[in-house]
């Protein structure tokens, strides 16, 4: 099982402040969704896939295409029906399938929904998730949750191997075990997990054990191995960026 | 000290809500892996996740299944690539097992059961339509709810026999609720 979408890199992204991509990420969502003309959209949207080949080359760029192309294929259905305005493009027996304004409605969508997908995947794809934490922490995020979803992260692997387990102990108890059937993994998939749930909240008290052994609930204040420097420099680059982006778009809005 | 004597003194403590939160979210987010049925129109797919929200919903209550189950799928999500859903994932199964977990706190009875599935897939089902209908226009967006009603019928279909099998082969269980 996949829990971490990270992909080791030296690029400028890779080395970027987690605080500074998660802030420049927020505005690039908002930007797709802002009434940006086509021209502008489509130079951003050249311009993540671009950074996206340098920080993670070619065919890693190509994941979220194939990824959202389905999407795709059915804003291209779906969406130019809806539209009748502007000059007719495409008529076929008397009705007008694909008009001037559908044509570029579709492009926008299409550029929207690729143009998020690829922000979000070249955020992860060099962003680790406990650097990610880490900002959200900075961000003000408390202490206590962030703690929850580390442990969390650290329990998903080995919840999975759990499963697996109980999966082929069922398994063994089973009649049949050269072929079983769908109906048949489906009846075998209750006990399993049922089991599987015990064996998850049997834990609960041991690790609420441990982290009370290790002062967690305790008023004083907790001290981090992990942190993000919060140094001058990085916080005005962070800001600068930011501002950057805003300036950028105010200038496309205009 | 008997095992749920132990049990329902140790639930008032942080680290008893952060452990047990902890837990579910990654029980959540592990039931999301377990069955993935894709579905065509956006490459979605129908998983076990629904089921874990209604099982801590009713075992847990309504605040551990709106955090456990906003951030179970969220980061299932997350790991399966589709990171760009996980903030609308969070409200949308958070919301729902919230209400869940507020329909059914008191008692659990037919009346109860139709009704927190009706709230809950009005909801969740309704956070996904607008967010996709924002994001790649309302029309493609309508191919999601078939989806997304079958998912939450799988949940309750399942959650509700699971959260009382649990409950009878684990009855200090009973006493986890926060």
């Amino acid at each position: 099982m996949i829990t971490s979408t990270f992909i080791q890199g030296n690029s400028f992204l890779h080395k970027a402040d987690p605080r500074l991509k998660t802030s420049i990420l927020l505005c690039t969502v908002i930007l797709f969704f802002l009434p940006l003309s086509i021209t502008a959209m489509f130079i951003f949207f050249t311009g993540l896939v671009l950074i996206s080949i340098y920080s993670l080359g070619f065919f890693k760029t190509l994941l979220p295409f194939k990824m959202v192309l389905p999407i795709i294929i059915f804003v291209i259905i779906l969406t130019p029906p809806f539209f009748k305005d502007g000059a007719s493009i495409l008529i076929i027996k008397n009705i007008i399938i694909l008009t001037s304004e559908g044509l570029l409605h579709t492009i926008r969508l299409i550029l929207r929904v690729t143009g998020i997908t690829i922000s979000f995947y070249i955020f992860f794809s060099t962003t680790s998730i406990n650097n990610f934490i880490l900002a959200l922490e900075w961000f003000k995020l408390p202490y206590k949750a962030a703690l929850v979803i580390t442990i969390a992260l650290r329990y998903i692997p080995s919840m999975v191997i759990i499963y697996n387990n109980i999966q082929d102990a069922h398994k063994l108890r089973s009649s049949n075990t050269q072929k079983i059937y769908f109906w048949k993994k489906i009846n075998n998939l209750f006990p399993t997990l049922v089991s599987v749930l015990i064996h998850s909240i049997k834990s609960i008290p041991t690790l609420s054990m441990a982290l009370e052994l290790r002062g967690i609930g305790s008023a004083t204040k907790r001290s981090q191995f992990n942190i993000i420097k919060s140094n001058k420099m990085i916080l005005q680059i962070t800001i600068s960026g930011v501002i950057l982006l805003l300036v950028i778009l105010v200038a496309l809005l205009i | 000290m008997s095992d749920n004597e132990n049990n329902s003194s140790i639930k008032n403590f942080p680290a008893f809500k952060i452990a047990s939160l902890a837990i579910l979210i990654a029980v959540t987010t592990v039931f999301t892996y377990i069955i993935r049925i894709p579905i065509a129109p956006t490459r979605g797919y129908i998983n076990f996740g629904d089921v874990a929200i209604f099982f801590t919903a009713i075992t847990f209550g309504p605040m551990t299944a709106f955090l456990a189950g906003g951030l179970g799928t969220a980061l299932a999500d997350l790991f399966a690539g589709y990171a760009q859903w996980a903030p609308i994932t969070f409200f949308a199964h958070g919301l729902q097992g919230l209400l869940i977990g507020l329909i059914l706190r008191k008692k659990i009875n037919i009346i109860g059961i139709v009704f927190s599935f009706l709230a809950a897939t009005v909801v969740m089902a309704g956070i996904y339509y607008i967010t996709a209908g924002f994001m790649y226009g309302f029309g493609p967006a309508l191919a999601e709810i078939p989806g997304n009603i079958l998912q939450n019928v799988a949940g309750i279909a399942v959650g509700l026999p699971l959260a009382a099998a649990v409950r009878k082969a684990y009855p200090p269980i009973q006493n986890y609720k926060w």
